[in-house]
C-alpha cells in the first residue's frame, strides 16, 4: 500500500513537470547573423556536450544503450558556416550553399540543421526527391533541437504536397 | 667574214642570253619558293603562338584544412601542413606564405585561395594548442575567429603521353626581379632587337673560334623560345636559318611581354621522376615547394641559372655547381642593375633554399592508390584527352594527415604480424580505405603495404573472398523482419548441412569447430558463429541476404547459393567499404566519393560532385544491427580493440576470415570515421591470422590515430528497451540474473516472462527513475 502511494504520488509529480516543458521556438534554428565564415565573430554560448552512453559491465554482458538523443552542436565553426549557408540560400545561391553546408556536415555529421539547410536548397531547385531523402536523414538527429525538427517535418510535408 | 663572224658568234650569241635567261628564272623561283616558305613559317609561327600553345595535364588537389577551435590538430601536425604546402617559418609571419611557431601557438598568413563555395580571404591568424587540440583562433587583432581555410595541396597530376608538366603563370604574377634578371643573363639586348642580335652572333662566333669549337649560339630569348617551342634540338645550318626567321616573324606578330610570357612557361627547368619540369611556375614549387610570386631573390636567380642547364646545374645532383652559377646570375643582375650589389651581395650568402631532395616530387606519385581511384572516377564524366591535355583543376577530400598516418600503421602492423606470427617477410600484403561517416568521403586509401607503390592497387582491384564481413547483411535481413526476428530471437548453432545441385553436400562449421546450440541473435553475430549465421540465411532465404547487399551498395553480381551466407562473395575493400558505410550511415545509401569539384584551368566551376543519400532501409532495423555490431566489438570476436581504444568510444564492426585462414578483415566504424582493413597473401596462400588477430589489429591502429567521435546511437521513434533473459529469449527484469537490455521494434517484444517477474509498480518506479535520473 506504501508503495502504491508512493507511485501514485510520483506519477502525479511526472505529469506536472511534463506539463512544465520549456517550449524552444522554431526560429531558434534559423540563422541569427550574416557573418561569412572566415571572418571575426562573437562565438556562441558552448552548447552542453553529452556524455557517451554508459557500458556496464553486467553479468550478462555489457550493457549497451542509446545515447539520451544527437548531440547538439556547439561548434562555433558549424554554427558559422550554417549561418552563411543560410545567407546563401537566401540569395538564391542553391549550389553554394550547399557546398557550405557540405564543410558543416564534414564538422558535425549528426548536426540536424545541416540536412536541413540543403533539403530547403533542393526544394528551391525543385529537386523534392533529394531533399525529402535530406529531410529523412535529418530526421533522426533533431531528437534536441525541436525547431530544427518540426521545421523538418514541415517541409517534409510541403515535399509531400508538391509531389 | 661577215657571215663567218655570224657563224662564230651564233653559238655564244645563244649562248648568253640563255643563261641570263635561267639566272633571272633561278632568282624569281627561289624568291617565290622563299616567299612560300616564309608564308607557311609565318603561318606555323602565328597559328601556334596565338592558339592553346600547350597541353596542360590536369592537376588533383587534397581537402582543404580548416582551423577552428577544438579542431583536432597538434602544433607538429599544423606545421607539416604549412610545410607541405610550401610556407616559409619566419621570426614573424607578415605576408601570405608565411609562418611563426612559438611554444603552444602558430601564427601564420593563410594564401588566399577560390573554392566552389566561395573566395576564402589571406588571413594573419594565431593558433594556440592545448594538447592534439586547437584550443583558439585569433586574428591579426585579436579578435576569435570562427574558422578559416588553408589552401589545399597538389597531391598529383594526369599527364600527357610526352609527360610535360607545368603551371602557367602571367608575367603580372612574377617576382620581383624575374623578368629582368632573366632579361639579364640570356639576352641583354632583348628589347632593341627584333628576334636577332648581331652583336650577339658576332660575340659568339669570336667565342667560338677562340674555343676552336661550337660552344655559344648567340641566340636570342626570342631564338631559344622558337627552338623550344617549334623546333627541334638539332644544331644544322637550315635549322638555325629557320629559327632566325621564325623568330624575326615572331617578333613581327607578338609583343615582347608575350614573348617573354610563353618563354617563362616553356623553358625546361628540371624532371621530377618521368615528367619533366617546364615553366618557371612548376619550377618553383618542384624546387622550393611554393608559389612563384613567393620567392626570394637568390631562389629566382637559381632557377635563372637553371635555364643554361637544369641538368648540368642540378641543386640536388649537384649543389656546388648550382651555387655558383647562381651566384654568377647574381653578380650579372648587379652589373646590369636588376639588384644593387649590396643586395646581390646578400642573397649569395644564402643557401641554395631548395627543399630535401625527396620532397621534390611536384608531379611524382605520391599517392598512387587514392589518385587511381580519382582517375577512374574522372573517366566516366571527362575524356582520357580533356584529361591529360585540359589543364583541369581536380578537387578532392583526399586528407594527407590521414594518410600519412594510415601508410605509417599499415607498413609497421604488417610487419609487426610478419614477425609475430613467423609469416615470410614480405609475404604478408595489405589493404585498407577510410571513410568518412555520413558524406561519404573517402579520406585515405592504402593499396599496398608499402606506401607510394603505384602498382597493384588492393584497395580497388583485390576482389577477395569477404568471409564473416558478410554477416550484417545476413542479420540485417532478418531484423528487417521483426515479425519474425528479434535481437533475443534464439537461433540453433548446431551442424547444419545442404545438399547442392551438383550432389556436393555443404556443412560449414563454426570456427573452434564447436557448437553452441540455441544462441539469441545479437549473440550469434558478436560471436560469429557461423552455423547459426548459415542456419538463420537459409530460413530467410537466400534471396533476401542478396537483396540486402545490393541495397547496402554492393553492385556485383553475388550467387544466390548458400555459401553466400558465410562470404563466399568476392570483394574489394572499397566494395566492402561501400556497403559498409550504409549500415555506419544509419541505412542511408551515398556512393563514396573522393572527387569534390573541378574546376577549368582558368579557374571557372565546371563540377561539383555534391552530398546525396537515399533511405535504404528501416532506421529501427538498423538500430537493432548497430547493437548487434557494439556487441562484437564489446564482448565477441573485436574486443581487444578495446585494449587500446577508450572505453568510452562506442564503436562497432565486424571481423572476417575465410577458409584457410586466408583472408583477414575487420570493418567497423565510430561516429566520423569508417576503416575497411584486408589482410592477405597475393598468391592466396594460408596465413595463420583470423580477422581478429589481423586485420582487427591494425584496424585498431589506426583508429587510435583518428580524431574519433562516438557513433550516433539514437533511439529512433518505434524502438522501445526490454530486460530480456538471453537463454530463453523471455521478458524478465533489471536485476535478474544474466539478463539483457535489447531494444526491439516495437511490438516485437517478447510477450512471455521469465519466471523471474517484476514486482507491481515498478515500471512506473523505473519510469521516475529514468526521469528524474534517480538511482
Amino acid at each position: 500500500m506504501k508503495r502504491f502511494s508512493l507511485a501514485a504520488a510520483l506519477l502525479l509529480l511526472g505529469l506536472l513537470s511534463g506539463c512544465a516543458q520549456v517550449y524552444v521556438p522554431v526560429s531558434q534554428s534559423h540563422p541569427v547573423g550574416t557573418t561569412p565564415a572566415g571572418t571575426s565573430t562573437q562565438p556562441p554560448p558552448p552548447r552542453p556536450v553529452p556524455a557517451p552512453p554508459p557500458v556496464v559491465e553486467e553479468p550478462g554482458g555489457p550493457r549497451i544503450e542509446p545515447s539520451a538523443s544527437a548531440p547538439v552542436s556547439g561548434n562555433s565553426a558549424v554554427v558559422n558556416l550554417l549561418e552563411e549557408a543560410w545567407r546563401l540560400n537566401r540569395a538564391r545561391e542553391y549550389d553554394r550553399s550547399n557546398a557550405v553546408a557540405e564543410r558543416a556536415m564534414r564538422i558535425d555529421h549528426a548536426e540536424p540543421e545541416v540536412y536541413l539547410v540543403m533539403a530547403s536548397n533542393y526544394v528551391a531547385m525543385m529537386q523534392l526527391q533529394l531533399a525529402e531523402q535530406l529531410v529523412r536523414q535529418g530526421l533522426p538527429l533533431a531528437g534536441r533541437r525541436p525547431g530544427v525538427k518540426s521545421e523538418l517535418e514541415t517541409l517534409l510535408a510541403q515535399i509531400k504536397a508538391r509531389r | 667574214m661577215v657571215s663567218k663572224r655570224r657563224k662564230k658568234k651564233k653559238p655564244g650569241g645563244r649562248k648568253t642570253p640563255s643563261r641570263w635567261r635561267w639566272l633571272w628564272r633561278l632568282l624569281a623561283v627561289s624568291l617565290v619558293l622563299g616567299a612560300l616558305v616564309l608564308l607557311v613559317l609565318d603561318a606555323v609561327v602565328y597559328q601556334k603562338f596565338s592558339g592553346k600553345k600547350w597541353s596542360l595535364p590536369s592537376h588533383v588537389y587534397s581537402r582543404a584544412l580548416e582551423l577552428y577551435q577544438g579542431q583536432a590538430v597538434s602544433r607538429e601536425q599544423l606545421q607539416w601542413e604549412l610545410d607541405s604546402l610550401g610556407y616559409r617559418r619566419v621570426p614573424a609571419a607578415k605576408e601570405p606564405g608565411q609562418y611563426s611557431v612559438a611554444s603552444s601557438r602558430i601564427e601564420l598568413f593563410s594564401r588566399g585561395f577560390e573554392f566552389w563555395d566561395g573566395t576564402e580571404p589571406a588571413h594573419l591568424m594565431r593558433v594556440s594548442f592545448n594538447g592534439n587540440q586547437v584550443s583558439a583562433l585569433t586574428d591579426s587583432r585579436g579578435g576569435e575567429l570562427a574558422l578559416a581555410r588553408l589552401e589545399p595541396m597538389v597531391i598529383g597530376g594526369i599527364y600527357p603521353a610526352h609527360k610535360e608538366d607545368r603551371e602557367l603563370v602571367q608575367l603580372a604574377q612574377l617576382p620581383p626581379y624575374l623578368a629582368d634578371g632573366l632579361v639579364a643573363v640570356e639576352d641583354q639586348g632583348f628589347y632593341q632587337h627584333h628576334g636577332l642580335s648581331f652583336r650577339g652572333v658576332a660575340r659568339a662566333m669570336v667565342a667560338n673560334i677562340k674555343q676552336g669549337r661550337f660552344s655559344q649560339g648567340g641566340s636570342t630569348l626570342t631564338q631559344q623560345l622558337v627552338k623550344n617551342f617549334y623546333l627541334n634540338q638539332r644544331r644544322t645550318l637550315s635549322r638555325k636559318v629557320q629559327e632566325a626567321l621564325m623568330a624575326v616573324l615572331l617578333e613581327l606578330h607578338f609583343s615582347k611581354g608575350e614573348i617573354l610570357e610563353t618563354y617563362i612557361n616553356e623553358v625546361y627547368l628540371g624532371q621530377a621522376g618521368d615528367r619533366a619540369v617546364h615553366g618557371f611556375g612548376l619550377a618553383s614549387r618542384h624546387y622550393f615547394q611554393r608559389p612563384l610570386e613567393d620567392l626570394e631573390l637568390h631562389q629566382v636567380a637559381l632557377l635563372i641559372g637553371l635555364v643554361k642547364g637544369a641538368s648540368y646545374y642540378n641543386p640536388w645532383r649537384q649543389p656546388e655547381r648550382a651555387l655558383q652559377r647562381r651566384n654568377l646570375v647574381l653578380k650579372l643582375m648587379a652589373e646590369q642593375g636588376v639588384v644593387d650589389a649590396a643586395q646581390a651581395q646578400r642573397a649569395s650568402r644564402n643557401p641554395l633554399g631548395v627543399v630535401p631532395a625527396q620532397n621534390g616530387k611536384v608531379g611524382r606519385w605520391q599517392y598512387p592508390a587514392f589518385l587511381d581511384m580519382v582517375k577512374r572516377r574522372l573517366r566516366e564524366h571527362y575524356d582520357e584527352s580533356d584529361l591529360q591535355t585540359e589543364g583541369l583543376r581536380i578537387f578532392t577530400h583526399f586528407d594527407p594527415q590521414v594518410q600519412r598516418q594510415l601508410e605509417a600503421r599499415v607498413a609497421s602492423r604488417i610487419a609487426n604480424l610478419e614477425s609475430g606470427y613467423h609469416i615470410d617477410s614480405g609475404k604478408l600484403q595489405g589493404a585498407a580505405v577510410i571513410v568518412r561517416v555520413g558524406s561519404g568521403e573517402v579520406v585515405a586509401m592504402a593499396g599496398d603495404r608499402q606506401g607510394g607503390y603505384a602498382g597493384f592497387n588492393r584497395a580497388l582491384d583485390a576482389r577477395r573472398q569477404i568471409g564473416s564481413t558478410v554477416k550484417p547483411a545476413v542479420y540485417l535481413a532478418a531484423l528487417e523482419r521483426p515479425a519474425r526476428y528479434t535481437l533475443a530471437s534464439l537461433i540453433d548453432d548446431a551442424p547444419i548441412s545442404v545438399d547442392g545441385a551438383d550432389g556436393d553436400v555443404w556443412e560449414p562449421r563454426n570456427f573452434g569447430r564447436e557448437s553452441h546450440g540455441p544462441v539469441p541473435l545479437y549473440q550469434a553475430l558478436g560471436q560469429s558463429y557461423n552455423q547459426a549465421a548459415a542456419r538463420l540465411g537459409l530460413e530467410l532465404g537466400v534471396d533476401k541476404v542478396v537483396d540486402a547487399l545490393h541495397r547496402l551498395g554492393y553492385e556485383g553480381s553475388l550467387p544466390a547459393l548458400p555459401s553466400l551466407l558465410l562470404g563466399a562473395v568476392s570483394m574489394s575493400p572499397a566494395e566492402v567499404a561501400q556497403f559498409y558505410h550504409t549500415i555506419a550511415a544509419n541505412g542511408f545509401y551515398t556512393p563514396l566519393r573522393a572527387i569534390d569539384s573541378v574546376f577549368t584551368s582558368a579557374n571557372t566551376p565546371l563540377k561539383r560532385y555534391p552530398f546525396q543519400g537515399e533511405q535504404r532501409f528501416d532506421p529501427r532495423a538498423m538500430h537493432l544491427l548497430h547493437y548487434a555490431m557494439q556487441v562484437v566489438l564489446r564482448e565477441g570476436t573485436g574486443k581487444s580493440a578495446y585494449r587500446r581504444l577508450p572505453e568510452s568510444l562506442v564503436l562497432a564492426g565486424k571481423t572476417g576470415t575465410t577458409n584457410d585462414q586466408r583472408d583477414s578483415w575487420f570493418a567497423g566504424f565510430s561516429g566520423n570515421y569508417l576503416s575497411v582493413v584486408w589482410l592477405g597473401r597475393d598468391d592466396n596462400g594460408k596465413m595463420p591470422l583470423t580477422g581478429g588477430t589481423g586485420a582487427l589489429q591494425l584496424w585498431t591502429d589506426i583508429m587510435a590515430t583518428l580524431d574519433n567521435r562516438s557513433m550516433v546511437f539514437n533511439q529512433p521513434d518505434g524502438v522501445s528497451y526490454h530486460w530480456v533473459e538471453p537463454a530463453t529469449g523471455l521478458l524478465s527484469r533489471e536485476g535478474c540474473e544474466g539478463v539483457r537490455y535489447l531494444p526491439f521494434i516495437d511490438g516485437s517484444e517478447p510477450q512471455r516472462q521469465s519466471a523471474c517477474r517484476p514486482a507491481p509498480f515498478d515500471g512506473v518506479i523505473d519510469w521516475f527513475k529514468g526521469k528524474f535520473g534517480w538511482q
